[in-house]
Formats: C-alpha cells, structure tokens, sequence
C-alpha cells in the first residue's frame, strides 16, 4: 500500500506545473533522493540518527524516501531548521557538509515538506473502524434511552495514542471489551425497563386487540436500531433481530422480554460499538462520505456524542454532501452547550489537565490541597475553554485572558476576595498575573511535583504543548548532578539546573526551556503565588537563547504571545488528529495552512478553526479499505 | 472449611425465574490434558510486573545458591522462600526505545522484540502470556486475564501511551484490554457459579461436549440466539473492512466467542449437577479446600492501593484455583506512573523518585515501594501456599514471574533486571539464587516457565535457550 500511494505522490508531483516540464526533469534529478540526497544524508547525518542509535530521538534512516518524509513533517521540519541554523552536524563533528551540499539538502526537504498542490488533495488518510471509546459510549447510551448512566466507567482503559482516546488505530478490540459490553447492556436495559420515560420511550408500541405482537416488535426494534446505529437498518437484518424475537416467543417469554433480547443484541453489535462507515464499492479513488456518516463525523467530534434529530434529519435528505450544510451545522453544534465536549475531551487531552484526576500533592506539604479545590481547579479550566469555545472567542486567550471561573475556595486559593460560595462564577481578572491556561491552578498543578514545584518540566509544557514544539529527550547516561556545593552546603534547584546547563549535551535543549519553567516560579506545586522560598525572595526571571529576558509570568505571557502562530499551529493540529481520529499525513499540511490563514483573517476565533476543518478535504471524504 | 462457594448469578437476560444461584457438579475435569500430567494439576503461568525498577543494592542477595539471605525488598518472602528462585543478570534489550526509557519497557518486556517507535501502538510481537494462552487457554473458561490498577498515560518522544499501560498482546497491533476493577471482573468471572476446584487426581470421563442444547433453560437459549446473531452479522461486516479493521473485528468475535463458552459453562455446570450427588463431593472434600479470600463488594477501584491489589491477587487466586483461566498478567501500575504512596509516608510521584540522581532520600522512598509491593506478592503466595491442591498446594502448581523491564529509572538500563520466578512449577525447585554471570535474555526464562506448564517451544523472542535445564 505504501508503494502504491508513493508512487501516486511521485507522479503527481512529477506532473504538477505541466508547462514546465523540463524544469521539473532536472529539478527532479538534482533532488534525486537515492542518487543525490541519502548520500548526503548518510554521510553527516545517519552516523547518529538510524534506527539504532537515533540521538536526540531523530531517525532520519527510517524515512527511506520522499513520501516517508513528507508524511513526518514534525521531524523534517526540525531538519530544516537546524541546517538554517548551522545547529547539525554539530559543530564538534569532524565531518562537516560543503555550503553546496547543505544548501542541496536544504533545497530538497523544502520541497519535499512544502510543495503541495492544495487545490488538488486527494488523500482523505487510510479509512479506519472507530470504535466508540469510553466517553462516547457513555454519551450514545444515555442520547439512545435518555438516561443519566455511565455504564462504561469501569470499562479497560481506551488506548491513547498522540495523547488522545479517539485515535481509530489505538481503539483496538480485546474479547474483555466484549465481555463488558455484553455485561453493560443487560444491566442498562435493566435500568431502561424499569424507568417508565425511558421503557415508553423505547417501547413505543404494545401488542392488543387487533395488533399482532410480532409486527408491533418488529417497529420497536426497527426504530430502536435505527437509532442506536445511527443511520437507517436494512430490512434483512431486522429479520436476523427477528429471528432473537422468534426464540424467546417460543420460549414463552412476554412481549417486553422478547423485545428486550432483540435490544441487547442491538447494543453488542458492532454497529452499535464501531463507527463502521459507507464503502461506496464502485469508486475508484476518494468520495465524500455519506451523509448519516457525515452526521457522525460532526456530532462525535464537536460533542463526542451520537447525531441529534437535526443532524439525523439532514442526513435523510442527504444534505449533508454541502459543505455550505456542514459549515452551517457545525456552528450550530458549537453554540450547543453539548460543546462542553471539546473541552472535556479534547482541550483536556491536549492541555494535560485530565492528568489532574489522579494528581496527589504531598498532603503534609499541602494540606490545602482538598478534593472540592481539585474539582474547582478542573471546572475553572473546562468553564474558560467551554465559554472560548461556545461563545467564539480567540484562541488566544487561552495563553492570556482578563476573565476566569471561580468559586470562593479557588478564588481564596488565588488570593482574589469578592467570589463566595461553591458556585464556579465568571470573574473578571484586574491583576494579570492570572489569565490564560498557563496560569490556572490546574496546569500549575499537574506540572508539578507532589511536593515541590519542577521547573524543567514545566519548561517543557510551556514548549511541547504551548508552543506545539516538544524538545528531544535527555541524552542517555547523563552525568551525575553534583548535589551539593564544593563547600558542601546544598544547592538550590536552580543553582542546580544551572550546573546542568554547562554541560553542552544538555545546555541545547534546557537553555530553551528553562527559562519558561523559571518565569513560572511564582507558583508554588499547587499553583499558589508564592513571593519567598525557604526565606529567599523568589527569582522568576529568564533569559531565552535569542537574548530575550523577562521577569514573572506578566512578562513571559507577553513573550508567549510574540509566539502566538506556534501556539495557533500546535493547537490546530492537535485538534485536526483529534477530529480525524488518526495521526496527520502529508496532504493535512494543507488544512493546517488553511487553519492558520482562517484564524489570522479572523481574529483567531475559534469558530475560523472548526469551520476549516469540518469541510476540510480528510474531513470530507475517505476511500475503500485495501486489502 | 467448606469446599464450594455460592454466588449470585451475574447479569443476563435478568428477570425473577433467572436469578438463582446454580448448584455445582464435578464435570469440570479438563478432558484434554495439554500441558497436564495425568492426575495432577495443571501448571499455571503469571507475569507481574512492577514499574520503574528497583533498587538492586536492596533486592540482589549477596550469595549465590542455596542459602542466601534475603535482602530487605525481598525479606517479606521469608515464608515461601522454598518456593522463590531469584534471578539476577536477566536482560530485556527489546525494551530499549529509541529516546524513551519507559513506554517500551512495559510495552516490550513479554514480547522480547522491539516496540515499534510510533504513535499507533504495535509491539513486536505477541506477548508471551497469549502464547501460552493460544496453546491451553481453550481449556478454560478464560484464556488469560490481563489485570491491573492504574489507567495509563499518554506517551512521549513519539511512542503512544498505550506501550506504557500494556504488556500482554493478542496480537502486535492489539493489546489485551486490561481489567482493573475487583468487582466487576469477580462478577463477570465467578458470577452465579459455585466455585469448586477441579478434582485432578481423577481423569475425566466426560467430553469438551457443549452444554445440551434441547435441555437449556430458557434464558440461556435466547441469550445463545443473541451471540449467534451478532456473531453472523459481525462476520458479514469483516469482508467490507481493511486489514487493519479486520484485527478489531477479529477481536470482536473471540469476544463473543468468550461469551459463549462461560454461557455454554455455566449452563453446563447446571445440567450436570443433576447427575453429581453432592454426598459424593463431601467424601473427598480434601482436594478442594477453601481459600480464604477477599472478595470485593463495591463497584470501582478501591481507595487505598494495598486492597485494590489484594482484590485483584485474591481474584487471580481464585481463577487458578477453580480452573477458570491457567494463565494471567497483573501490572502494579503502568510504566512511568506518578502514583505517590502517602500511606508508606512516600508522598512524591513515584516517576520522579526513580529518576532518583542517587539520592538517599529518593532511594530510601524508592525502597519502600518496591519492599511494598513484594509485601502483596508475599501476601498472594502465602495464599496460595494454604491451599491444598494435588498432592501439595497451589504454590507448587505455579510459575510466577515478577520483575520490570527496567532496572534504574536514573538510567533507563535494561539489563541486571530485578527477576524473581516464585512456585514450585510443578516440580520442586526454588529457594535458590540463581546468578547467570553473564547478560541473558528474560526470554529464556520464558522457555523454562513454559517447559514447566508443558508447553515446550524452541524460542521466544530474543531467547537463547533455557536458563534451568
């Protein structure tokens, strides 16, 4: 398969300018990658970066040519950057490549990495079975009975794959999965029979004078299916659904028992269980996805939650092909508080701030520390973005906001006075030092320790999840940290980290990270402004490697913004894998740019990004699975 | 003591006339003895695996052989030290990562091959847990359980988050779905049974036959009508899918499958019992006497981490003893987890304490969790200990490892690995120290703990040959 879609991207690239031709054969040979670019490659780079030794955690061997590379962006893209920067080969290398063949390479990944074809996508990504995962499951049970349940809490834990449950590669299907499953619906049946809203709701029909109870099943369990897979139910598997109906009534089972059977079928269906969407069997390439799939695709991404009768509506009149319809249909979905979702299951992914559920700061340390602030820390976070989203605010002030959420414990945590009682309120912020994600007690929080505050890993959230550009691993065998002075009193963590950043092996990657992690100082491990530590006054200031300084959180929210398309870019291809399901490929690079161009056009509202993205091509379409 | 437990019938097709409890009866003799010697009870195989290391200054006896002290992690296994063999210089290299000192480890260690660098998970291969479970989990009613306490975490440095929180795989793309909450699997695994262990020293006259259909109650025939239903339309699904899809509705059908066969047990464990006088049970009441366990009452993970694992051991007991699985996996937490343990008075993460810088204070902490959860290992074989079994006790009928695919979180090294194999494997041996002297496969370990249930394979993964023959 692989062979086949390189050879696709080869002879697209090869033929895009067709006027020229001749251009294209020569460029073409000059960046020949096995003739010209992985001699280069292989000598000043592959010594470090194969499939064995991969320092710094790049494999450069592994992409063995120009479609492997393509679809690595991250990697490439950081090649780019340290050949720009004469940052590789290092400098201590012995072999160093001629301006000539550094310029060839630079030449060649630029291209590879850049040159797209926008107006002509055709790789909606492998298609791929969803499984619904624990949160959605939850979700499509409660929307089918209308109950308040949550049958899959103890369901095995999702996979997680880019830091999501909602990757179709990691939604994987073990036979205790089933099991659960099996155990899960007699048990919500159970509770939907004996709810009389939910029991009429789903038995709308009951066998009497002049109604054959057989037919009246028939209708119950029709419209039941109907709606439990989301999209309508051929007429030859109501009659294997039947067929379950046949052997209880045989078994001298009542009307509601024989119905019920037909339904716990229903909900271990696969149909049921997995996003299992439309093969269109005579097409050659990629088509749009049909209409009640497209009705899963919007409802499960914007609300992790099944269609609604709107969505249900549209799809029957097959209106959901328009993407002027989608575009519509997905702002409509984003006013809906159902939204909440994308902040609950996609903001909380992405930003790390599920991490804080099972988060235990030292209680001797932190006394303060109780399970009502815990669930304030977790509401403020999920209120500010669930409001950003619902209401279309920039993106933006997710780095920096003059408002926040807030109850009378948080607030007291704060140090803010005015809020009382347990209600979660919007609060208006005068002193900036709160305001945007960095700097709520929840992000403070899981970047901690439990007992003291990390300043290197909060560095690195600011960098890999901030900024969207996660630094490489420690080296291995990193030298032992002297603990304490020659005088032997001890070090301070930053005198420390300071130490450690003499060590070239180390000082690259700390030296940018650092920094972010010093300017954040102020807050103690639960997210406390702290002004002294063991007597000291607290040093929060930060020198970047271009030279940049700042002091405190006010001043570094200000460098955070300067880098504001960073943050933008990583935050929408976080969402694009999120809502695709699937880790992002070569032609995606168009619907990020497209992302990026809709935002800065738009003020960064988030609506520019969902709108993008709902009708971006992968959105849109898919293709037949290969065998 | 009594020989069987009664317990309630778990969820299904519930209504009044369903929900008694069904008597046992004595048929469950498996009549296909792979991996069983004539007359005696199977061997059962467990992997446990504890993250981030250990610290080997308190766990590597000083001596090598027969008598050797126990070192302070390892002191709690005093009572069954005659069933311990301690194995220093085993080494996992297929859990080296590319970057990554963790996600492979857990991912990677019963594998014994490289876990592929990616976000979307595949390991090398399958684990070696589903290898055994391949050869006899057909024997029970489940093939293997794959068991733990904490959810995972996402991953880093371009590996998923799934290598951290798995370590048995079914296949390489998919991982068994682990099981963490004691009530729900008790009552998926023992509901409405009455619990008995297997006569072994009687050979079985009965065959695999399925339950009667004709004589099923009601219940249970419709609910064979719901499985053969899905089943066919699960199957009419697979031709429109990409090989890809296809594992996972492979998988969906061993699940209904599984369903299938403790349907089809438990109907004919009820069938039987007609036929089996419980006069006759009471004369040989030696074999099966009853463990004295936890059994778990609210749903959920418990609160406090030494009874959520004592729930999950005392379970896996439980299974081995009735014969419901030979086979399981159980993991202390996923690799990298910052699971502080306040009621050891270790409050940090325990992550950031392995990463430990030779630290006293972390290294002391660092010991206290690892003396910890030997302690509930000690727990689960001193149980097992007591229970008669065979000519000798359960203990005896195991092989058990325990161990990680780390030694030192400080430097993410995969060799000199903490080992222990516990039980007696069906053969006396044990209450050894045994040092390789030189770097060797944990695979080969594999081969011997699979030689002991009678499983012989030449190689596993990166194996070698048998470290004990």
């Amino acid at each position: 398969m692989m062979r086949f879609a390189s050879l696709l991207v080869l002879l697209l690239v090869s033929c895009a300018p067709i006027f020229a031709g001749d251009e294209v054969a020569k460029k073409d040979e000059r960046l020949s990658y096995d003739r010209k670019i992985q001699p280069v490659l292989s000598k000043y780079c592959f010594g470090c970066h194969n499939d064995e030794k991969s320092k710094g955690d790049i494999n450069l061997q592994r992409d063995e040519n120009p479609t492997l590379i393509a679809n690595n962006r991250k990697v490439w893209s950081t090649v780019l950057q340290v050949l720009d920067n004469n940052e590789m080969p290092p400098k201590s290398s012995k072999k160093q490549p001629s301006d000539e063949e550094r310029k060839l390479l630079r030449e060649f990944v630029d291209y590879t990495l850049n040159h797209l074809d926008c107006d002509k996508q055709d790789d909606p990504g492998r298609p791929a079975v969803r499984r619904l995962n624990r949160t959605e499951y939850d979700n499509t049970v409660r929307a089918l009975f209308g109950l308040e349940v949550n049958p899959a809490e103890h369901f095995s834990p999702d996979g997680l794959s880019y830091g999501f449950d909602t990757i179709a590669d990691s939604l994987k299907v073990a036979p205790v999965q089933v099991q659960q499953y099996f155990d899960a619906a007699g048990k919500v049946l159970d509770t939907a029979f004996k709810d009389r809203a939910a029991y009429n709701r789903i038995v709308f029909e009951q066998p009497g004078p002049g109604k054959d109870g057989k037919e009246q099943a028939r209708k119950v369990i029709a419209a039941f299916a109907k709606n439990a897979y989301r999209k309508p139910v051929d007429e030859a598997h109501i009659d294997q659904l039947m067929g379950i109906y046949d052997v209880a009534n045989k078994a001298k089972k009542p009307f509601n028992m024989s119905v019920r059977a037909m339904m716990q079928a229903v909900l271990i269906s696969p149909r049921f269980l997995m996003r299992v969407e439309d093969q269109n069997e005579k097409a050659n390439g990629p088509y749009p996805v049909s209409s009640y799939d497209m009705a899963s695709r919007l409802s499960y991404f914007i609300w992790s939650s099944p269609p609604d009768e709107e969505l249900l509506k549209l799809a029957s009149e097959n209106k959901l092909q328009d993407l002027a319809v989608i575009e519509q249909q997905a702002l409509r979905m984003v006013k809906d508080p159902r939204s909440r979702a994308l902040a609950e299951n996609f903001a909380s992914q992405w930003l790390q701030l599920r991490n804080l559920k099972d988060h235990k700061p030292d209680a001797k340390i932190f006394p303060q520390f109780t399970e009502s602030l815990r669930e304030a820390m977790l509401q403020e976070a999920y209120l500010f973005i669930g409001e950003l989203i619902r209401y279309d605010r920039p993106i933006l002030d997710l780095l920096d906001a003059n408002y926040t959420f807030l109850n009378e414990e948080l607030a007291n945590h704060y140090g803010i006075s005015g809020v009382k009682g347990p209600r979660m309120q919007r609060v208006a912020l005068t002193d900036r030092r709160r305001g945007g994600v960095v700097t709520m007690a929840a992000t403070l929080t899981i970047t901690a320790d439990p007992g003291r505050t990390n300043i290197p890993r909060r560095g690195n959230y600011v960098m890999g999840t901030i900024f969207g550009i996660p630094p490489p691993p420690p080296p291995p065998d990193v030298p032992q940290l002297e603990a304490a002075k020659k005088d032997g009193a001890p070090k301070t963590l930053r005198e420390t980290l300071e130490m450690h950043r003499k060590n070239p092996e180390c000082a690259s990657c700390h030296a940018k990270t650092d920094p972010l992690g010093f300017g954040l100082e102020n807050f103690d491990a639960i997210g406390r402004w702290v002004e002294t530590q063991e007597g000291k006054p607290i040093d929060a200031s930060g020198v970047l490697p271009n030279g940049e300084s700042f002091n405190g959180p006010v001043e570094m929210k200000r460098i955070m913004d300067k880098r504001k398309d960073d943050f933008a870019r990583g935050m929408t291809e976080s969402l694009l894998i999120y809502a695709l399901g699937r880790g992002l490929i070569h032609q995606d690079e168009c619907v990020v740019r497209a992302s990026m161009a809709a935002l800065q056009k738009d003020r960064y509202k988030f609506s520019a990004l969902v709108k993008t993205m709902v009708t971006s091509y992968p959105f849109t379409h898919r293709r037949n699975a290969e065998f | 003591m009594s020989s069987s437990w009664l317990l309630p019938r778990r969820t299904f097709l519930k209504s009044a006339s369903a929900s008694i409890a069904l008597p046992f009866l004595d048929a469950m003799v498996p009549s296909n003895p792979v991996g069983r010697k004539k007359g005696k009870p199977p061997v059962r195989l467990g992997w446990f695996y504890i993250p981030q290391g250990a610290v080997m200054e308190h766990w590597k006896p000083k001596t090598t052989g027969k008598d050797f002290e126990l070192p302070s992690i390892l002191k709690s296994l005093e009572p069954v030290k005659n069933r311990i063999l301690v194995i220093s210089d085993l080494a996992a290299d297929h859990c080296k990562g590319q970057g990554a000192g963790h996600e492979p480890s857990t991912g990677g260690i019963l594998t014994g091959y490289k876990c592929k660098h990616s976000e979307e998970p595949e390991a090398g291969g399958i684990s070696i847990d589903q290898q055994a479970a391949k050869m006899i989990g057909e024997q029970t009613m489940v093939d293997a359980l794959t068991m733990g306490i904490d959810p995972g975490h996402r991953g880093d440095h371009g590996y998923s988050g799934t290598y951290l929180s798995h370590m048995s795989w079914r296949s390489p793309g998919t991982p068994a779905a682990v099981e963490y909450t004691p009530k729900e699997l008790f009552d998926r695994l023992f509901g409405g049974r009455t619990l008995r262990a297997p006569k072994w020293e009687e050979e079985s006259k009965t065959s695999t036959r399925k339950a009667n259909t004709s004589a099923m109650n009601a219940d249970d025939q419709i609910g064979f009508s719901i499985l053969d239903m899905v089943h066919e339309d699960a199957r009419s699904l697979l031709g429109k899918l990409g090989s890809n899809d296809r594992a996972k509705m492979e998988g969906y059908l061993d699940g209904i499958r599984s369903i299938e066969k403790r349907l089809d047990l438990v109907e004919k464990e009820n069938q039987e019992s007609g036929s089996s006088t419980s006069a006759k049970d009471k004369k040989t009441g030696k074999a099966s006497s009853r463990p004295d366990l936890m059994i778990p009452k609210q749903a959920g993970r418990p609160a406090l981490y030494a009874d959520h694992v004592n729930l999950m051991l005392d379970i896996l007991v439980m299974a081995f003893w009735s014969d419901t699985t030979r086979i399981g996996t159980f993991l202390y937490s996923f690799e990298k987890s910052g699971r502080s343990y306040p009621e050891l008075g270790v409050s940090g993460s325990h992550h950031s304490i392995s990463h430990h810088d030779d630290k006293k204070e972390n290294l002391d902490k660092l010991v206290k969790i690892n003396t910890h959860h030997m302690e509930l290992f000690a727990r689960m074989l001193t149980n097992m200990s007591r229970i008669e079994e065979g000519d000798g006790t359960l203990l005896d009928n195991v092989a058990l490892m325990y161990g990680s695919g780390i030694e030192n979180s400080n430097k993410h090294n995969h060799d000199n690995l903490p080992m222990i194999l516990a039980g007696g494997g069906g053969v006396s041996s044990g209450g050894h120290h045994l040092a390789m002297g030189k770097k060797t496969p944990v695979c080969n370990l594999y081969l011997d703990m699979m030689s002991m249930a009678g499983l012989e394979i030449e190689k596993f993964g990166d194996s070698t040959g048998r470290l004990l023959k």
